[in-house]
């Protein structure tokens, strides 16, 4: 009896570890749309995807938009992914990703953000894209700012 | 006479040995004449595929084409690029603009200049076709783009502005690009009678554009629709938004639009005629909706909008919302689902009209619950929810509907 306990325990055990790996989701660009601005998602080197404690994944068009989307939204977050500007079409976890604001990155939403491989030398990237390295606080703070005073400069 | 012989071979030998040398010149290529030029000067290219791309252009200079000369990038580079102010470029082809995932590469590039004229060009094939950076006092005229990109993440935009100012885009049409037309953060911009059709995404897309003008465009049969966020002072008069079919497609999608105006547009066969999110004080009039799966679909974020004088006409749901709540106004619209009377023949309904079905709603929580959509139950579960709101928002109502469709135009 004992055994079987331990043998259920085991069980569920291995089920939510299964269901705790996650990953990215693949997302289908042109089809799919951002879960915060609603366009579709057309460009692989900005898309970022959120997964929440219930599994459920949200996809965005930009790191703009994963920003804005966490700041209204409260439900606990698992997993956050950026795609790798230099290989479009592939994640990186947020936390093993640079975050780099430069003129040169022109994201679908118009903050110049975009996320790198932290295997790349922050500094070359920097100075590569002529920009600088965020941390995920400053980024949300940038889009927060950006976004709730109506975002309107002129060239 | 054997001198005489002597004096004839001496002829003969030197015409072959002493005669002019030929010189082969050839003509010399765009990209010299282009340097070669003064300021002001008008270069006419004469027919001819010109292939030494990317030409740039650093003064003054008219550029035109006759005989249908074509400009080819070869599917690797940029085509001409334009960084003075005061240029025109006319009836030329650009064709074949590499495609890039890191630059936006375009077959023609203006950076940040000013006073530029572009007519009656063709674009064939580009990844990005025009391309406008940091420009101010341009016009794009009468221009045909066209691309045959299958998918959205090697194909640019059709016309793309970026930080721009007091531009007119008129008379162009643009099929087969990613968006047909794309403006972000640009001032003052005016588009006007063109035809943007087959686009992947947005026929038209525009963000963080305050005070730009959309007028007698015609948006048919886009990816997805027609896109315009994170702006004010926008208005949208007598455009055609039609045919914008898919599960996630708007006739016009609006996302945070402020104090702006849309009236005298038809829109005609989309999944969503208009579809707003977080959008204020948006004055809606004077419009025809027409065989939309959905009218308007209004999430309860927008506030303070205003739907008057429009047709409802033939639309499977004219109007749904998100929640109970309802911020917006609807006054004076004409709905062919209105089964009212007016007894008092002032061509105003005398009782209310709830526009928002209670199936509506249902359908927006579950979708597969559209196939009930005709069914007699269903329609009892409408009249019910007309009688006595419990569902839908109570104050969603047109107090004046009209008997009669409005005339617009």
């Amino acid at each position: 009896m004992k055994r079987l306990n331990v043998l259920i325990a085991g069980f569920f055990i291995v089920a939510v570890l299964a269901a705790c790996t996650t990953g990215p989701r693949e997302i289908q660009y042109g089809s799919d749309s951002c879960a915060h601005c609603l366009m579709t998602i057309t460009d692989p080197r900005f898309a970022t995807q959120l997964v929440t404690e219930k599994g459920k994944v949200h996809l965005f068009d930009s790191v703009e938009c994963l920003a804005a989307f966490e700041e209204n939204d409260v439900s606990p977050k698992v997993q956050r992914f950026v795609s790798d500007f230099e290989r479009p079409g592939e994640f990186l976890l947020l936390n093993q990703a640079y975050l780099l604001r430069g003129e040169k990155l022109r994201s679908p939403m118009g903050l110049n953000l975009a996320a790198f491989s932290t295997t790349k030398n922050p500094e070359e990237l920097a100075v590569h894209y002529g920009g600088e390295i965020l941390t995920w606080k400053k980024v949300t703070k940038i889009v927060v700012n950006a976004w709730q005073q109506g975002q309107h400069h002129s060239p | 006479m054997r001198h005489r012989h002597f004096f004839f071979l001496f002829i003969f030998v030197s015409a072959v040995f002493l005669h002019g040398k030929t010189w082969v010149v050839k003509t010399p290529t765009l990209a010299q004449i282009i340097t070669a030029a003064e300021p002001f000067d008008t270069i006419i290219v004469d027919g001819g595929i010109h292939r030494n791309t990317p030409y740039e252009i650093r003064k003054p200079l008219v550029l035109i084409g006759e005989n249908g000369p074509v400009l080819d990038g070869g599917g690797k580079t940029e085509i001409l690029i334009v960084h003075h102010d005061s240029v025109v470029i006319r009836d030329l082809t650009f064709q074949n603009a590499g495609i890039s995932f890191v630059d936006d590469n375009a077959a023609l590039r203006i950076e940040k200049a000013s006073h530029i004229r572009v007519e009656n060009n063709r674009f064939k094939d580009n990844f990005f076709a025009v391309y406008l950076a940091q420009a101010a006092q341009c016009t794009i005229r009468n221009n045909h783009i066209t691309a045959s990109n299958i998918r959205e993440t090697n194909s640019g935009n059709g016309i793309h502005l970026w930080y721009c100012e007091d531009i007119l885009i008129e008379g162009n049409q643009v099929s087969g690009q990613r968006d047909g037309i794309y403006f972000e953060f640009v001032m003052n911009g005016r588009i006007r009678n063109n035809l943007s059709e087959n686009n992947l995404r947005y026929g038209l897309h525009f963000m963080f554009s305050d005070t730009c003008e959309y007028t007698e465009n015609t948006f048919r049969n886009n990816g997805a629709g027609v896109a315009v966020m994170y702006t004010e002072a926008v208005k949208m008069h007598r455009n055609l938004f039609v045919d914008n079919w898919g599960s996630a497609s708007y006739g016009l999608l609006l996302k945070e639009i402020r104090d702006s105006e849309i009236t005298h547009n038809i829109f005609r066969g989309n999944s969503v005629g208009i579809y707003t999110e977080s959008s204020n004080r948006v004055m809606v009039s004077q419009n025809d909706f027409l065989e939309n799966g959905w009218g308007v679909k209004i999430q309860s974020s927008s506030l303070e909008n205003v739907f008057t004088a429009n047709n409802f006409i033939g639309n499977s749901f004219d109007i749904a919302t998100a929640g109970r709540q309802n911020h917006s106004r609807f006054d004076g619209n004409y709905w062919d689902k209105y089964t009212g009377y007016d007894l008092d023949r002032d061509g105003v309904g005398d009782v209310a009209f709830r526009p928002v079905r209670l199936f509506a709603y249902i359908v927006q929580q579950n979708p597969p619950a559209l196939i009930l959509m005709r069914s007699l139950f269903v329609d009892l579960l409408d009249r019910a929810e007309r009688l006595l709101p419990v569902i839908t928002p109570p104050t969603l109502q047109d107090n004046r509907p009209l008997m009669e469709r409005v005339n617009p135009l």
